[in-house]
C-alpha cells in the first residue's frame, strides 16, 4: 500500500481560516455575473463505474480500500468522490483555483479574495435569503466552514448524508447567483478587521509570518498577506467585490469532493443536474504571473513585543507542490524537523536545551513559496546562538547523505501522517480538493509515496544544498520588549 | 428542527440508508490486572489510534505541588526502561508513531497513531513507560526546565492566557485552578519521589484503560496488550477523586479581572460559571442550552447577536466541560480594544436573559436537531469516536453514552430545560477574566459602571 505524505498543515499557510461565516446586512443590489440559477440539463454521457448522464469520468486512483473517482462536467466542473460506506457522515468540499494571488495589490485591494469568501454565505437572487445557508444544514446538525490562501478558496459543508441533496443546491446555487449589497460589505468586513486583529495583529506568529514573505518575495503575489492589509480591508467596496467574484467564481476554476457516506451514482446524478445547467462562463486563463523563486539571499529584519525570550522565523526557498523536487524536499523537511528525534528539535531543545520548541512547515503554494520554521529559544539564549546550530545541521545534511535507516524512519512518519490526516471524511475531502486546486491533479497526493520510496539519501542531500545551501533566507526575530532575552 | 424533517429530506435522494449510520461496535474486555480494554475495529486505513488513559490526572495534585501529574507523565516518557529520551524518541521516530502525553484533571493519557504492522512495537515503547519509568535525577531536572520554558511559551498565546487566568479566577486555589502543567512556583516544588508515588498509586490495573480504534481486532489488541502489560499491577485503585473533597465555590457577583499585557489591540474575554459533573441527569440538557447560547454554530445566540447582527467580534462561543466532577459553562468572544466593553455587556445581558427567561420552543428544536446530527459528523473518523469513548468512561457516564447521546439530546423536554436554567444558570455570579492592557481597557470598565466593585489588574506573567 502506498504512504503519500502527510498534506501540510492549514498552520500558516491560511492565514484566513473563515470560522463559522455568515452573512448579515440588508442587499442593496446583486452581482450576479453569468446570469441564470442553476437548473437540470443533461450532457452527454460516460463509461466508467457507475454511468451517470451528464458526468464524464476522467481519472482514478485507490485511497487504501477506498476509490477516488474524477468526473468532469460539460461546463467544465470537476468533481471527485470518495464513497465511504463505513462513514457517518459526507465532507462537501469546493475549492476555487482563486486566492489572493489574483488580487490587485498595487490598486489598493488586498484581501478581497479572504473577504469574498466570507460574503459567499451571503444569499443569492432568486435563491435563498441572507442566513439562510447555515440555517438549512445546521438545521440537521451540518456545518459550513471555509478557508482562503494564496492560491485556491476552499469550502468545507460537513453534513449527515440526508442533507446532500439541499446542500448541493446551495452550493450550486451561490457559485453564480450571489447577491450582495453595500450592507452586507460593511458588516463582514468589520468582522474580518476583528479576525485581522486576532491572528495577525495580536499573534506574534501571525505577524513573523507576514514579515517573513513580505521580505521575501519582490515581486510575487506571495509578498501579501492573505487576509489583506488592513488599510485595504478598510477601504473595500461593495463593487470591489462583485468584480472580483464575477472574475473569477465559475464552474471550470472549481472542483467539487464528496467524501463519506453516499450512493456515487445518485449524488453524481444529483451533482449533474444541479451544476450542469450553470453557464461555463468566459475562458478560463488566470492572468500570468511570474514564479520568483524567494528570497534571492539573505534578508533579515527585527522587531519588538512582548515575547519572554527572543522568537524567530527564518523562510528558505521551497519548490512548489507540483515540482520534481518536491517529494525530495518534503522528506529533507521530516529528516529536519519531523518528529522529536528529528535534527532540529534533537539539537535545539534536547542536547542543547536552547528552544523550548522548533515547528516547520512546507507551504503548499502552486509557485515556488518558502520552507519556514519558527523557534522559540529559551530565555537567556539568543537567537542568534540557535541560528547557528541549526546552520550547522543544514551544513551537515548536505555533506554527509543520511543514512538508510533515518531515511526509513522518516518514511514511516510520513506514512503515518498521511492516514491519519486522511482518516476522517473531511480529511480526504479537504486534500484531494487542495492537490486538485494547486497542483492540477489531487493524484499528485496520491504518488507522493512511491515518489518517497525512489528517492536515495544522494537526492535528499542534492536538494537540501539547492534550496538551503547558498544562505538565501528570510528572517525575522522577535525582541523582548525593553530587555535582554 | 425535528427528526421527521431530517428524513423527509433523505427521501428520494439517496440510497444509502438512514440519515445517520450505525454506530460502529466496541468491544470492552478486562485486561491485565484489572485494566479495562475498549477496541474499535475498523479496516478502511491501515493504522491504529491507540490511548493508554489513567484515571487520575492534574486534580490529583497536592496543593501547592501543581503539575506534579503531567510532570511524572513527561518525565516517564523521557526515559525508561533504562533507555534515554533520545533513545525512546528514536525508536518511535523509526516507526512513524507517536506517543504524546496529555494531562487533564480526571486523567494521565499516553496516545498516539501508528501504522497497524507496528502497533506491537509502539505497545512495547509504552509498557516501558507505563510501567518501567526511570525518573532519572537528571532527566527529571531537564523535564522541569522544559515544562518551565513551555510556561514562558504559553504567555505569546493571548487565548491561552485566557484560560489560564479564568481557571484561576473561577475555581481559586481548587486543582483545577491550575493548568496540568502546573505553576512556576508550584513544579519547584515537586520531587523526584512525588513523581515515583504518583506511578506506584495511580498506575495499577484497575485504574487503567486501554484503548485502539483501527485496523486491528479486539483479539489482537487484547494478545499484545497481555504480552507487554502483564505486569500491570492488581493493586486496588487509588481512593476517590480529592476533586470531590474539595468542592469549588460559585463566584459572588461579577468577579472581573483584567490580565494586563502590553500592546494589545483586541480583548481576549472569558466568562463563566461552575457547572455540573458529567454524570449529573442536568448535564445534558446543559449541554443542549450551552449550544443553543453559544455553542458550534452560526445560529448560537451568543454568535448571532455578536457577530452576525453587529459585527462585534470574529467569533463568540459557550462550552460546557465533560468532567467527572464539576465541570464549567464556559463563554469566550474577542474584540478590539475600544468595542471589548460594548461586547462584554452584550454578552452578560445575553447570559441574563438566558437565565431569567430560558429559551423557546423553536429555539430548543432547532439546538436538539443541531446537536444530534453534529455529533454523529463528529464522530466519523475512528481516532474522534475512541477519544470522546474514554473521556465519557473515565467521566463517569454508561458505557454506551457516546453512542447514545444525539438520542439523549432529542429526548430533553422544554420543562427539563426550564428547571435546569432555574437550577443551574447563575448569570449573575461569574467569573470575568479579560486578556488586554490594562491601561486602555481599566478606565473603559470603570466608566461602563459594569460592576461596581474593584477590577482586579494582574501582570501576565504572574504564575
Amino acid at each position: 500500500m502506498g504512504f503519500p505524505p502527510r498534506p501540510p498543515t492549514a498552520r500558516r499557510l491560511v492565514a484566513a481560516a473563515g470560522l463559522f461565516l455568515s452573512l448579515c446586512s440588508p442587499w442593496l443590489g446583486g452581482c450576479l455575473p453569468h446570469g441564470t440559477a442553476p437548473a437540470a440539463g443533461p450532457t452527454p454521457a460516460t463509461a466508467g463505474p457507475v454511468d451517470v448522464p451528464g458526468a464524464s469520468q476522467i481519472a482514478s486512483a485507490p485511497l487504501g480500500p477506498l476509490v477516488a473517482r474524477k468526473w468532469r462536467l460539460a461546463n467544465g466542473l470537476n468533481i471527485i468522490t470518495v464513497p465511504d460506506p463505513g462513514a457517518r457522515s459526507i465532507s462537501y468540499v469546493t475549492a476555487f483555483r482563486v486566492g489572493s494571488r489574483d488580487e490587485n495589490a498595487a490598486g489598493g485591494q488586498t484581501g478581497l479574495a479572504h473577504l469574498c469568501e466570507h460574503l459567499m454565505f451571503a444569499g443569492t437572487r432568486g435563491g435563498y435569503p441572507k442566513g439562510e445557508f447555515d440555517r438549512r444544514l445546521e438545521s440537521a446538525g451540518g456545518s459550513a466552514n471555509a478557508m482562503t490562501s494564496y492560491d485556491f478558496t476552499s469550502y468545507v459543508d460537513d453534513i449527515p448524508p440526508g442533507l446532500l441533496a439541499d446542500t448541493v443546491h446551495l452550493e450550486a446555487d451561490r457559485m453564480v447567483n450571489l447577491e450582495l449589497g453595500q450592507g452586507d460589505v460593511t458588516a463582514e468586513r468589520d468582522i474580518v478587521i476583528e479576525e485581522r486583529l486576532q491572528e495577525a495583529q495580536d499573534d506574534i506568529d501571525g505577524e513573523l509570518e507576514e514579515l517573513v514573505w513580505a521580505q521575501a518575495f519582490r515581486a510575487h503575489p506571495y509578498r501579501w498577506p492573505v487576509i489583506g492589509r488592513m488599510a485595504d480591508i478598510k477601504a473595500v467596496t461593495k463593487d470591489n467585490v462583485c468584480n472580483f467574484y464575477q472574475a473569477h467564481y465559475r464552474p471550470g476554476r472549481a472542483v467539487v469532493v464528496l467524501a463519506g457516506r453516499f450512493d456515487e451514482a445518485s449524488a453524481l446524478t444529483l451533482l449533474a443536474s444541479a451544476y450542469g445547467a450553470v453557464p461555463a462562463g468566459k475562458s478560463d486563463d488566470a492572468p500570468a504571473i511570474a514564479p520568483e523563486r524567494a528570497p534571492e539571499h539573505e534578508v533579515r529584519s527585527a522587531i519588538e513585543r512582548p515575547v519572554p525570550a527572543e522568537r524567530f522565523m527564518i523562510g528558505y526557498p521551497a519548490p512548489g507542490l507540483a515540482d520534481a523536487d518536491r517529494p525530495a524536499y518534503e522528506l529533507m523537511d521530516e529528516l529536519l524537523a519531523g518528529g522529536p528525534s528529528a535534527r532540529l528539535p534533537r539539537a535545539l531543545m534536547v542536547d542543547r536545551e536552547l528552544a523550548s520548541s522548533v515547528d516547520a512547515e512546507v507551504a503548499q503554494t502552486r509557485d515556488p513559496g518558502l520552507w519556514t520554521i519558527v523557534v522559540q529559544t529559551r530565555k537567556g539564549t539568543p537567537a542568534t546562538a540557535a541560528e547557528e546550530i541549526m546552520q550547522q545541521e543544514i551544513a551537515r545534511l548536505i555533506a554527509q547523505p543520511v543514512s538508510a535507516e533515518e531515511l526509513d524512519g522518516a518514511r514511516n512518519r510520513l506514512a503515518t501522517a498521511f492516514w491519519r490526516d486522511l482518516s476522517s471524511s473531511q480529511g480526504r475531502a479537504d486534500a484531494l480538493g487542495r492537490y486538485e486546486v494547486i497542483a492540477g491533479d489531487f493524484r499528485t497526493l496520491l504518488d507522493r509515496g512511491a515518489a518517497y520510496a525512489r528517492l536515495t539519501p544522494d537526492e535528499v542531500s542534492r536538494v537540501a544544498r539547492q534550496y538551503l545551501g547558498s544562505g538565501a533566507r528570510s528572517v525575522v526575530v522577535a525582541k523582548p520588549k525593553g530587555g535582554a532575552p | 428542527m425535528s427528526m421527521v424533517r431530517i428524513t423527509a429530506l433523505v427521501t428520494g435522494l439517496l440510497v444509502c440508508g438512514s440519515a445517520f449510520a450505525q454506530a460502529p461496535e466496541v468491544q470492552r474486555r478486562g485486561g491485565p490486572g484489572g485494566s479495562l480494554l475498549m477496541v474499535e475495529t475498523n479496516r478502511a486505513l491501515p493504522l491504529v489510534h491507540v490511548i493508554i488513559a489513567v484515571r487520575s490526572g492534574s486534580g490529583w495534585d497536592p496543593h501547592k505541588k501543581e503539575g506534579l501529574a503531567h510532570l511524572a507523565a513527561t518525565t516517564a516518557r523521557r526515559g525508561a526502561g533504562g533507555q534515554s529520551r533520545a533513545k525512546l524518541d528514536a525508536r518511535l521516530d523509526a516507526l512513524g508513531a507517536n506517543l504524546d502525553v496529555v494531562v487533564d484533571p480526571d486523567s494521565t493519557r499516553f496516545e498516539g497513531d501508528v501504522l497497524a504492522q507496528h502497533l506491537d512495537q509502539l505497545l512495547d515503547i509504552a509498557a516501558d513507560v507505563l510501567l518501567r519509568p526511570d525518573f532519572a535525577p537528571d532527566e527529571v531536572m531537564r523535564t522541569r526546565r522544559d515544562v518551565l520554558a513551555q510556561i514562558d511559551e504559553a504567555d505569546n498565546d493571548d487565548v491561552a492566557l485566557g484560560t489560564r487566568y479564568f481557571d484561576r479566577n473561577l475555581y481559586g486555589d481548587h486543582p483545577c485552578g491550575y493548568p496540568a502543567e502546573g505553576a512556576r512556583a508550584s513544579l519547584a516544588r515537586v520531587r523526584r519521589e512525588d513523581l515515583r508515588a504518583f506511578f506506584a498509586q495511580h498506575v495499577v490495573g484497575p485504574n487503567v484503560i486501554l484503548a485502539a480504534g483501527g485496523d486491528v481486532s479486539a483479539d489482537d489488541f487484547a494478545a499484545a496488550v497481555a504480552r507487554h502489560f502483564g505486569a500491570l499491577p492488581a493493586r486496588p485503585a487509588p481512593g476517590p477523586n480529592p476533586l470531590a473533597l474539595r468542592e469549588p465555590q460559585q463566584p459572588h457577583g461579577w468577579r472581573i479581572q483584567i490580565v494586563d499585557k502590553p500592546d494589545r489591540e483586541q480583548a481576549q474575554i472569558f466568562f463563566g460559571q461552575l457547572a455540573v459533573p458529567a454524570k449529573d441527569p442536568d448535564y445534558v440538557p446543559l449541554l443542549v442550552l450551552a449550544t443553543s447560547f453559544g455553542g458550534r454554530g452560526m445560529r448560537a445566540t451568543l454568535m448571532d447577536e455578536i457577530r452576525t447582527k453587529r459585527s462585534l467580534a470574529y467569533g463568540a462561543y459557550m462550552t460546557l466541560s465533560e468532567r467527572l466532577e464539576r465541570g464549567a459553562l464556559t463563554g469566550w468572544v474577542q474584540a478590539a480594544t475600544a468595542k471589548a466593553v460594548p461586547t462584554l455587556k452584550l454578552a452578560l445581558k445575553l447570559y441574563v436573559g438566558l437565565m431569567e427567561k430560558g429559551i423557546d420552543a423553536d429555539r430548543l428544536s432547532f439546538a436538539k436537531s443541531f446537536l444530534a446530527g453534529a455529533l454523529a459528523t463528529e464522530m466519523d473518523d475512528p481516532a474522534h469516536r475512541l477519544d470522546a469513548r474514554v473521556t465519557s468512561e473515565i467521566a463517569g457516564l454508561p458505557p454506551g453514552f457516546v453512542d447514545d447521546l444525539p438520542a439523549r439530546v432529542q429526548a430533553v423536554t422544554a420543562d427539563q430545560l426550564r428547571a435546569v436554567v432555574a437550577r443551574r444558570i447563575h448569570a449573575r455570579d461569574l467569573a470575568i477574566t479579560i486578556v488586554g492592557t490594562a491601561a486602555t481597557l481599566r478606565p473603559r470598565l470603570i466608566d461602563a459602571k459594569i460592576q461596581p466593585s474593584a477590577i482586579d489588574v494582574i501582570p501576565y506573567q504572574t504564575f
